[in-house]
């Protein structure tokens, strides 16, 4: 595992960054720490308001779910679960995330198929069919409108567009950057690809994170 | 809880195939399991109901065994005969309340006879003081009428009314028949679970009458084959059963039923013990089974964990997760599996009675099996615990996202 030191970064919300850079730089580190798996030896990492630094890894756990939505580059889905209850997976493990979409007085499910149709995706059409009869897409749409669900404060993205087409891609990093910019969420993604430059507020590199800049 | 639960019940329903096939071996390990408890306890229960009301068995000198398994199970013939002036002697005794003659060793149609007195229906019922009840009919009188057991009198397809005829000898095929001493049905005893249902019931002198009429030299002294014996006090009967195995005139040997069955049960128990063993092995391979599918499905299930932890889920998540994996489906074959052995032994249990005259009385869950399903649920959580800790283990080391 690469070491990262004298790291600096900072999202606001609302904000999309990108971070890029080759693999084998550390990027995956950086992001096990962000969500909280990993844990810095030193130095301080706040979250979404919370010290990780300074909680157990339980506490980590309760707010990665609480607060915290992830977007792998693919296989983000359970297989053996219909497209609806994968979305409400989040609202089911974390009761913070469940109570902040309780307060907007919107149903859960409602909540989700609004998500999905801003994705540009219709549940009526995905109707009760199996993950596996989802095209790639589609998938990596559900999976952000999963992160998304219950208004967590930050959205990381590892990879997400890897396994799209560029027409794909594209519809689908336009639609997730409108999304979480729509909730005020921070959206951190990282690729190694320069081509998704444009679609972000700024992009970032592991280097000039570890040269001190902000 | 309950959303993790129906997490690894979907997961489990969406790998059908060897979900099911581990359901078959450990349902069928489980119906083995409680198989073998179950009919080791219901021979037990339906031995002892057929000892019934007798406290003593008494018969010519030979082993207790013996008179028990003869007098009670009709397996085996008493080779020495009592005297019937016997009857008299034990019944003078104070603490004797009924002294029955028993007469055995002819048979119809592979039905024993048992000769013996009316007052036999009064004293033998389910209880002291409760006689047997009766179909129909009611009991003999003189020797010119027969009452049947319940299956007897299906087997043999008589009604009231009807008439049989004696064999000499036990066995379906009997050389020499009593023909011409016709008997009438004058009663059918209503079913009582015990050896009793299968015998065809008749006086001492319709027997006596059936020999005369075959016999061609002299007339043949009464003798009797044993006698049961009911006391009051029932704790009586060791004191009584000392003494009159000390007796020589005639030799005598007294059996305390109750005391002499535990001693035959507690000798087949060893063949009982293995059985169990057995059973209990089949069930931990079975485990073993449930174990191999769970660390072979680890790795492709990499990916579930690693979204799963995206989630907030934690290692004791994780770990619930997959050990509700293995208690579900032990926990369903359990059910399935005590289903199945009182379904089968519910079908299963008139044959069981024409071949051992023993009827399974109580067919509702027993303790005994409350304790093998508590055991089996411990043994799969412990067989679960590996390959929940272990993919609950590499999820963490897993990172974010795992590596493939």
């Amino acid at each position: 595992m690469p070491t990262l030191s004298q790291l600096s970064l900072r999202l606001y919300p609302g904000e999309a960054v990108l971070l890029q850079g080759e693999s084998g730089q550390g990027k995956s580190t950086l992001l096990s720490l962000l969500a909280g798996i990993l844990s810095p030896s030193s130095g301080s990492l706040t979250v979404a308001g919370q010290a990780f630094h300074a909680l157990g890894q339980r506490q980590r756990d309760r707010a990665r779910g609480a607060d915290i939505g992830v977007i792998f580059q693919q296989f983000n889905l359970l297989p053996f679960l219909p497209v609806l209850d994968n979305l409400l997976l989040p609202i089911r493990f974390s009761s913070e995330r469940r109570a902040r979409l309780a307060a907007t007085g919107t149903p859960p499910e409602v909540a989700a198929e609004a998500l999905l149709s801003t994705l540009g995706l219709s549940l009526k059409a995905l109707g009760n069919r199996s993950v596996g009869a989802l095209s790639v897409g589609q998938q990596q749409r559900v999976a952000a409108a999963r992160a998304l669900l219950g208004s967590p404060s930050l959205i990381l993205a590892d990879e997400p567009t890897s396994a799209l087409d560029p027409k794909n891609r594209d519809a689908f990093l336009r639609a997730l950057k409108d999304a979480q910019a729509a909730r005020g969420a921070a959206l951190l993604c990282v690729s190694h690809d320069p081509a998704l430059e444009p679609y972000f507020d700024r992009t970032v590199t592991l280097d000039a994170l570890q040269g001190g800049a902000p | 809880m309950s959303a993790l639960l129906r997490l690894a019940m979907a997961s489990l329903l969406a790998r059908r195939r060897t979900t099911g096939l581990m359901l078959l071996a450990l349902t069928l390990s489980c119906t083995l399991l409680f198989g073998v408890e179950k009919l080791r306890s219901e021979l037990r229960t339906s031995a002892y109901a057929a000892v019934g009301a007798v406290d003593l068995i008494v018969g010519a000198r030979s082993a207790p065994e013996q008179l028990l398994l003869t007098t009670v199970f009709h397996y085996g013939a008493l080779s020495t005969p009592l005297p019937r002036s016997m009857e008299a002697r034990l019944a003078a005794h104070p603490a004797v309340r009924f002294a029955l003659p028993l007469s055995l060793g002819d048979s119809v149609s592979g039905l024993p006879v048992v000769g013996t007195v009316p007052a036999y229906f009064a004293q033998l019922g389910p209880a002291p003081e409760v006689p047997l009840a009766f179909e129909a009919g009611r009991p003999f009188e003189g020797d010119e009428e027969v009452v049947l057991g319940a299956e007897a009198a299906r087997r043999l397809g008589k009604d009231l009314g009807d008439t049989l005829t004696l064999s000499h000898g036990l066995g379906a095929q009997s050389f020499l028949e009593h023909g011409d001493h016709p008997l009438q049905v004058a009663g059918i005893l209503a079913p009582t679970g015990t050896p009793l249902d299968q015998r065809v019931l008749v006086s001492l002198e319709a027997l006596h009458a059936a020999h005369e009429g075959v016999a061609s030299g002299a007339p043949e002294e009464e003798n009797i084959s044993a006698l049961l014996l009911g006391l009051a006090p029932r704790a009586a009967a060791l004191g009584l059963a000392a003494q009159l195995n000390r007796s020589e005139d005639p030799p005598l040997t007294a059996a305390l039923p109750a005391l002499t069955l535990a001693g035959l049960l507690r000798w087949l128990g060893a063949g009982e013990a293995i059985l169990q063993v057995l059973s209990i092995f089949v069930m931990v391979v079975a485990l073993a089974g449930m174990l191999a599918m769970m660390l072979a499905s680890l790795e492709q299930r990499r990916r579930e964990m690693a979204v799963l932890r995206a989630l907030g889920a934690g290692f004791p998540t994780l770990l619930f997760l997959l050990l509700a994996e293995a208690l579900l489906l032990t926990g369903t074959a359990l059910v399935l599996g005590l289903g199945l052995v009182h379904g089968s032994l519910a079908l299963a249990a008139p044959a069981l009675q024409s071949a051992t005259g023993l009827a399974l009385q109580d067919l509702s869950p027993i303790a005994g099996e409350g304790l093998l399903a508590l055991g089996a649920l411990a043994l799969a959580a412990l067989a679960g615990l590996l390959p929940a800790w272990l993919a609950a283990r590499r999820a963490l080391m897993d990172g974010l996202s795992p590596h493939s």
